[in-house]
């Protein structure tokens, strides 16, 4: 729990044994049951913080100190430069397992350095010696090599230089022509650590840290992965990633009242808005639905089929869950195939259009309506930017005429002004 | 207790490999040198703004093409290997390339590129010279004036074996760039 309730709580305690509404030993069990009010989790992610912070910069001055490449020195010498703080590094991390291996701060420091050590020496080895090689090869064999540091020393930053790496690696291999579908084993091998970091409350920051990588790697890997059919199922490709990840995070990360404590759920919702509101525009001219030939394109399709059935599968898993108060936002990806479907025949005229600005005003106003439910005025706040955006997109929207926008805003006016109405009404017959 | 020993020998085992990816391409580079064939390449001008970055000098070598055999149609990105000889001036030359690793000794692995009409632009190895920070500007002038100059005397030397090549020396003007730097200040 966080742990501003908890001190919150303690200090209306005494209020409440004045009142007789809890007794004395009632408080003395909830105070044994909550624990201490103080913030000794903040503190220790500072230590943790400056831990990391220090062992990174420490670890990109030594590159950066060998990376000078001195010539003067003989080869051999160079070689043996190369190693030693890679050997350093071990010994560090290998002490800290011995000795220190409850302490977050010697963990996570010592294994980002140790990572960082590993790649810095390949690195000056190829330098030396002139050695071929590509990124795309260096970068994969430093990720290999820096993985199993993840789960040996139960550090989160190693698995966020990975989950970097193996981004990083995409990005190269699709440069280079290659084929870059590997990256979905590589981004497996993680799946268990972050599993791990966020059952153990003690992760709770890195394990946001951690999250938030993860979200956006995802992002970009979805695009660079699946490039070759992009152009033509981009949308609802994406569509059912972000409803996916928003899924995930609802699933199985909701433990945490601070958004940015739940990244899942924070990126899956940012996704699912902006994609919900880039379908209020005219689809029609810029979408293209050109089929790319399957034969040139398997594997791209295959994955995309399975990140639709992951989302299918979350979806109903989600329904069973029974938490049906933010079902709109999970059933983009149901929607977009709908708009984009009917934006291919323009016989369906503005019904597209159409669908896609009552989804974005439902969007709006159902958060509104939770933040009013909930009392929580960031939700609140949430839904009034949705559609806020929405009617300064609709104003300025000059393929819609001035007639249809004018009505259309009067009449959406006129239903916030008497749904506000009837809310004050209600509440005064219950007063 | 058990748990803590296993982890530790897996940690040690891990350490151990890490030390010997770098060691082992130490060793290979080693053997290459001492037991691989020399092919001299003859470098060309690269775009001035490809030419450095950073610490070393990008470069590009006037063999990097083929033609496509019959029948075998290739993909960006694609692994191949190029087949190489000396010509008559003692310099390397690309006679042809193969989808599949032959059974010769005389072939470097590389990839596609792109292809053109009939021939594929191949990506070679050894498209980067490491040199100390102050020096790589002047190597990098250095090399493309040379290059441009038509006198072939710009050119790599470069150990082959079995598909594996590497480059032992950049020569400008006929002299190891270190040793024309140090001439031509």
């Amino acid at each position: 729990m966080n742990k501003r309730w908890i001190k919150h709580l303690y200090e209306q305690l005494p209020v409440l044994i004045d009142k007789g509404i809890l007794s004395p030993e009632t408080v003395e069990r909830l105070r044994d049951y909550y624990g201490s009010a103080e913030n000794r989790e903040g503190q220790r992610a500072v230590v943790v913080i400056f831990s990391i912070l220090g062992s990174l910069c420490i670890g990109l001055g030594i590159i950066l100190l060998l990376a000078y490449n001195w010539n003067k020195l003989p080869i051999f010498v160079r070689t043996i430069l190369s190693l030693v703080p890679l050997i350093l590094a071990q010994i560090l991390a290998f002490r800290t397992m011995l000795y220190r291996k409850e302490s977050d701060a010697w963990r996570e420091g010592t294994a980002s350095f140790l990572f960082l050590m590993t790649g810095a020496s390949i690195a000056l080895v190829t330098q030396t010696y002139h050695i071929p090689g590509d990124y795309f090869d260096f970068t994969l064999t430093w990720m290999l090599l820096g993985l199993p540091l993840v789960y040996l020393m139960r550090a989160a930053v190693p698995a966020v230089i990975y989950v970097i790496g193996i981004t990083a690696w995409t990005g190269s291999a699709k440069s280079m022509g290659i084929n870059p579908v590997f990256f979905w084993p590589l981004a497996a091998l993680i799946v268990p650590h972050i599993l791990q970091t966020a059952r153990n409350s003690s992760y709770a920051i890195r394990s946001a840290f951690l999250g938030w990588a993860v979200s956006v790697c995802l992002c970009i890997a979805i695009g660079v992965t699946l490039a070759e059919i992009m152009g033509t199922f981009g949308i609802i490709i994406y569509s059912c990633f972000f409803a996916a990840l928003y899924l995930t995070g609802l699933l199985w990360f909701d433990e945490d009242s601070a958004v940015w404590r739940r990244p899942f759920q924070a990126a899956g919702m940012l996704g699912i808005l902006v994609i919900a509101y880039v379908l209020t525009f005219q689809l029609r001219e810029w979408a293209n639905w050109d089929f790319p030939d399957f034969a040139e394109s398997v594997p791209e399709y295959i994955l995309a089929i399975l990140l639709a059935g992951t989302y299918i599968f979350l979806l109903v898993k989600f329904i069973r869950r029974n938490k049906t108060a933010v079902l709109l936002f999970v059933l983009l990806p149901l929607l977009t195939s709908v708009i984009y479907t009917l934006s291919a025949f323009p016989e369906t005229g503005l019904i597209p259009l159409l669908l896609a600005n009552l989804y974005l005003l439902a969007l709006g106003v159902s958060t509104i309506i939770t933040g009013v439910r909930d009392e929580h005025l960031e939700t609140i706040n949430g839904g009034m930017i949705i559609l806020i955006a929405w009617i300064a997109a609709r104003f300025f929207d000059w393929n819609v005429g001035f007639i249809i926008r004018g009505v259309t805003f009067i009449i959406i006016g006129s239903g916030f002004l008497i749904t506000n109405l009837m809310l004050i009404r209600r509440r005064r017959s219950k007063e | 207790m058990r748990k803590t020993v296993n982890v530790m020998g897996l940690f040690c085992c891990l350490a151990v490999v890490q030390v010997a990816v770098p060691v082992l391409m130490f060793v290979r580079h080693q053997a290459v040198l001492r037991t691989g064939r020399q092919f001299r390449f003859v470098t060309r001008p690269v775009d001035p703004y490809d030419a450095f970055r950073g610490r070393y000098v990008a470069l590009g070598v006037e063999q990097d093409r083929a033609v496509i055999p019959e029948s075998v149609s290739l993909k960006r990105g694609q692994k191949v290997y190029a087949f190489i000889r000396e010509d008559g001036r003692g310099f390397a030359e690309i006679t042809g390339i193969s989808p599949g690793r032959p059974a010769e000794s005389d072939y470097i692995q590389a990839r596609v590129d792109h292809v053109k009409g009939e021939e594929v632009v191949l990506r070679l190895p050894f498209n980067r010279y490491y040199i100390e920070e102050k020096l790589a500007s002047a190597a990098e002038s250095a090399y493309r004036k040379h290059s441009r100059s038509g006198k072939q005397d710009t050119y790599v030397t470069v150990r082959v074996k079995s598909g594996y090549a590497l480059i032992e020396e950049l020569y400008i003007a006929g002299q190891p760039v270190l040793e024309f730097l140090q001439e031509n200040p």
